[in-house]
């Protein structure tokens, strides 16, 4: 397989006729965790969501060198798992039944009749998240970090070669917040290209390989992290200042303190 | 690293082996309840003479009275039970809410309003094709006008005023014509449509209704998947693959076709669709694929029972089993709104 590979070229979005999106340019390939940061009402999630397929867009997205839009559902569906905000269950469906819609796109119906094959993704998936032991257990009833994890699970269930996560941290406890950026770090490790929204720049500048940050719909700088989250970078695009500290070699970054607007 | 979890054990057993008992159980039930069905009415007969009759053996008399007067009704019973109480399902499927049903939304009434205005204007007489496609076209717009005003994501609250509105509206279009009939036979044929009822039906109903309630039946059940995928929200749904649009559409298309082909023939039997779905949904895990089947079948075994129920209460004249469905509906209905009151407050579903 080849490593997969997203280019967007001037991509736009618009949503009730305001511009949420303009003129983002972008390649990312695969083997790489890519953090999406930006202020509130940067574009973060719009952006994401044109990339999975799911809104309009003006401009360019081409997946593994074919035209976004010339995909169909399935293929898709099976080339790009998405994980949106909130990691929201509608029905107290048990655990397994929602990572088995993992297996959606790839023709499972019916969660009570895997082939053998599925069977063992599913699991796979849940070892890899450690929730094999909430197989059973109703999604309502599940902790915030419990749900988390099996909304993993259900992504990495796909299998998709792109994986992209919207604030998959958000609202978790510090320990879960680890485990959650620990397991997408690794799928990068495994040649997947992995694109998280997020608003922990500790855990962003530490984790990512490459960090892109918008604002305004745009995006204002891509690179490594020491380059994209440079104090002028933080102050202009945040207007707030970090604590930099040095942990044996490796750099941490805290936000710290409101910088004064520009 | 995250090994502790691993030690806690699944709250729920596995596969619980009773389950593959659900659907041969509810059938049984459903066959029973079609017997005794036929069996009940002035002349009563046992199940023994019922099975006879449906053979072609016993008496004459009892072979006309259940092939010509019981088995329409038991078999509309049957089909309009299974096909309120699977469009119900398939709309909380869609809505993913507990609360959606066709009759909330307006469907019957308006396919009721449809049926009363084509007949009031001399469009259609009560046993042609026109019949059931103006009710079905009824039943579509109001499903459709509701949907479309309370938007995609709309919260409990929105829809369940929305569907008030066009309840009330259709329930007020029918009364007019009731008010404006030009007698009182027309005036009492039009408070049929109000009532509900499978008295007197013929197979003629029956070949008229019958057809539009199996497509129904079959397009909803082909959409299982999607609703399924649609408990993790539209955006997730529509990353797996599920065309949500079209799904919006096709479920709305079903619900519509089985309503309207159901009003059509027998007025308005409402709360079947909230009912049937809710009851079986602790026995299917709560997953709403598996539901849809359950659902219709239990459905089917709750109008029977009712249409049973009405011919066994005494009274001094007929109880209409649309009035029956109502009353043990509503207070249902309330149960309901109790147990989802923090999502109603809240705004979302």
């Amino acid at each position: 397989m080849n490593p997969p590979r997203i280019v967007l070229e001037d991509v736009a979005v618009r949503l009730a006729g305001r511009g949420i999106v303009g003129g983002v340019s972008l390649e990312l390939s695969g083997g790489a965790l890519v953090a999406l940061i930006g202020p509130n009402g940067a574009g973060k999630t719009t952006l994401l969501k044109a990339m999975a397929g799911l809104l309009p867009h003006g401009g360019r997205i081409a997946i593994n060198g074919s035209e976004g839009a010339s995909l169909d559902r399935r293929a898709r569906a099976r080339l790009i798992g998405y994980l949106p905000q909130g990691h929201q269950v509608h029905w107290p469906l048990p655990a397994e039944d929602i990572v088995a819609l993992g297996r959606f796109p790839h023709g499972v119906v019916d969660p009570r009749r895997l082939s053998p094959e599925d069977g063992r993704i599913i699991h796979e998936a849940m070892r890899v998240t450690g929730t094999r032991g909430l197989a059973g257990q109703s999604a309502t009833t599940l902790s915030g970090g419990e749900r988390a994890r099996i909304m993993l699970a259900r992504v990495l269930a796909v299998e998709a070669p792109i994986l992209l996560a919207d604030e998959p941290t958000a609202s978790l406890d510090p320990r879960h917040q680890l485990v959650v950026m620990e397991i997408l770090r690794q799928q990068a490790r495994q040649g997947r290209l992995v694109v998280a929204v997020t608003h922990d720049l500790t855990l962003a500048a530490r984790m990512a390989d490459r960090i892109v940050l918008m604002d305004g719909g745009m995006v204002v700088a891509s690179g490594a992290p020491a380059d994209v989250l440079s104090d002028r970078q933080l102050a202009e695009t945040y207007g707030i200042r970090a604590l930099r500290l040095d942990h044996g070699g490796e750099p941490a970054l805290i936000p710290w303190q409101v910088e004064a607007q520009p | 690293m995250v090994a502790e979890t691993e030690a806690r054990s699944a709250s729920l057993p596995e596969r619980t082996p009773w389950r593959a008992w659900l659907l041969p159980g509810l059938a049984l039930l459903v066959g029973g309840l079609f017997v005794i069905s036929l069996g009940v009415g002035p002349v009563a007969l046992p199940p023994g003479d019922v099975i006879a009759a449906l053979a072609g053996r016993g008496e004459a008399a009892h072979r006309i009275i259940i092939w010509e007067i019981r088995l329409p009704r038991a078999i509309l019973a049957l089909a309009i039970g299974a096909v309120l109480a699977m469009g119900g399902a398939a709309l909380q499927g869609l809505l993913r809410n507990p609360l959606a049903a066709p009759s909330l939304f307006g469907a019957p009434q308006s396919a009721a309003l449809a049926a009363v205005a084509t007949i009031s204007l001399g469009i259609n007489d009560a046993l042609g094709w026109g019949l059931p496609l103006a009710a079905i076209a009824g039943a579509f717009a109001s499903v459709f006008l509701l949907l479309a005003i309370a938007g995609r994501n709309a919260g409990l609250l929105l829809l369940i005023l929305s569907g008030l509105a066009v309840s009330s509206l259709a329930g007020a279009g029918t009364v007019l014509a009731m008010n404006l009939a030009p007698n009182p036979f027309a005036a009492l044929e039009i408070a049929f449509w109000l009532l509900g009822s499978l008295e007197d039906r013929s197979m003629r109903h029956v070949m008229l209704a019958l057809p539009f309630i199996t497509v129904a039946l079959l397009l909803l059940w082909l959409q299982r998947g999607g609703y399924r995928a649609l408990a993790l929200g539209e955006d997730a749904a529509a990353s797996l693959g599920v065309p949500v649009e079209r799904l919006r559409l096709t479920t709305i298309l079903g619900v519509a076709m089985g309503v309207g082909a159901a009003v059509a023939v027998s007025g308005t039997i409402a709360f079947i669709g909230l009912i049937a779905p809710h009851l079986m949904r602790p026995f299917v895990r709560h997953d709403p694929a598996h539901l849809l089947v359950p659902a219709a079948l239990c459905g089917s075994a709750l109008l029977l029972a009712a249409d049973i129920a009405v011919r066994l209460i005494p009274a001094t004249s007929d109880i209409k089993v649309g009035v029956l469905t109502s009353i043990i509906g509503v207070p249902f209905f309330l149960y309901l709104i109790v147990r989802e009151r923090r999502s109603l407050s809240g705004g979302m579903a």
